[in-house]
């Protein structure tokens, strides 16, 4: 279990800062959160330019209530929620409904491997039929090429909305996980099952990356 | 590996809670018979590691730009702000 995240040192001198009025500290933060708050809000709402006004009124949002935050989540977390909570409102006003379910996708339990990568019947059942490959065995270079690094994003881009934005939130941008769940409005358990879905979905795009690289 | 109860997971169930394990949202039980498992299974130990490579390379990836329209209406909001509420600033 993650300790609870609180605003960090540098989010209090960056408030400091936006309290101030200072210009360069605001667009600093737009340039770190925009991408991730224009996806976030695209979730809820019908379209691209409807999704920037939600954002435009999300850092005013964040502007006009600076003075009031207590730093009881970290500020990114913070913002995130605004952006949230304004882009479910306008979704809504829209007669848009955006259902967990369809938003996290209708794959939640689906298998992380193929079925026939285990041994259906006997007393190894549900062992291995073939190993799976030892890729610390492969050249590094395999791994960080950019045509696997195109793989891992084409993966994340196909995934469900909900899925997307947790393994971006996590593994992209580095977030903790109680930061995550409350950005996003999610149950621990919640989070727990989208990360394990998109990174077992991108461990099988790598793999077949893998796999097509070996052979060629 | 060798198999020794049906109190055992299999290959098949341990996948599916690597997650469960590497968040730290198992009990001690569980955590003890996933790493039993571990520890003699070379398969499992391998797809460990490819969910590591997977955090890693996730990783090596950046978030999109912001358009300079964007930026543009952005600072624009923000001199707006700044400008309508001057008591409460220095």
């Amino acid at each position: 279990m993650d300790a609870t995240v609180t605003a960090s040192g540098d989010d209090v001198e960056l408030i400091r800062l936006l309290r101030q009025g200072d210009e360069a500290a605001f667009m600093s933060l737009v340039e770190r959160l925009q991408p991730m708050m224009l996806r976030v809000a695209r979730m809820y709402v019908s379209s691209h330019a409807v999704a920037e006004e939600v954002v435009q009124e999300a850092w005013l949002g964040v502007l006009q209530g600076i003075d009031r935050f207590e730093g009881r989540s970290s500020l990114r977390t913070w913002i995130l929620r605004i952006v949230t909570n304004i882009a479910k409102t306008r979704g809504q006003r829209e007669g848009r409904s955006a259902p967990f379910a369809s938003l996290a996708g209708d794959d939640l339990d689906a298998p992380s491997f193929d079925a026939d990568r285990f041994l259906g019947s006997g007393a190894w059942a549900g062992h291995w039929s073939t190993l799976p490959a030892d890729w610390a065995g492969a050249p590094e270079t395999r791994l960080t090429s950019s045509e696997t690094l195109d793989a891992v994003r084409r993966a994340i881009d196909a995934l469900p909305p909900m899925q997307a934005q947790v393994i971006r939130l996590r593994d992209v941008l580095g977030w903790a996980s109680e930061e995550v769940r409350n950005a996003l409005g999610l149950t621990e358990t919640n989070q727990r099952v989208l990360l394990h879905r998109a990174r077992a979905k991108v461990r099988a795009a790598l793999e077949r990356e893998m796999e097509i690289e070996a052979s060629s | 590996m060798t198999r020794t109860s049906d109190d055992d997971l299999t290959c098949r169930e341990l996948v599916e809670v690597i997650t469960d394990f590497v968040e730290g949202a198992m009990s001690d039980a569980d955590r003890a018979r996933f790493e039993r498992h571990l520890g003699e299974c070379a398969g499992c130990t391998a797809v460990m590691s490819q969910f590591r490579s997977t955090i890693e390379v996730t990783g090596r990836l950046t978030e999109g730009q912001v358009s300079e329209a964007q930026r543009d209406a952005m600072r624009e909001v923000f001199r707006r702000w700044r400008d309508d509420t001057p008591a409460a600033r220095d």
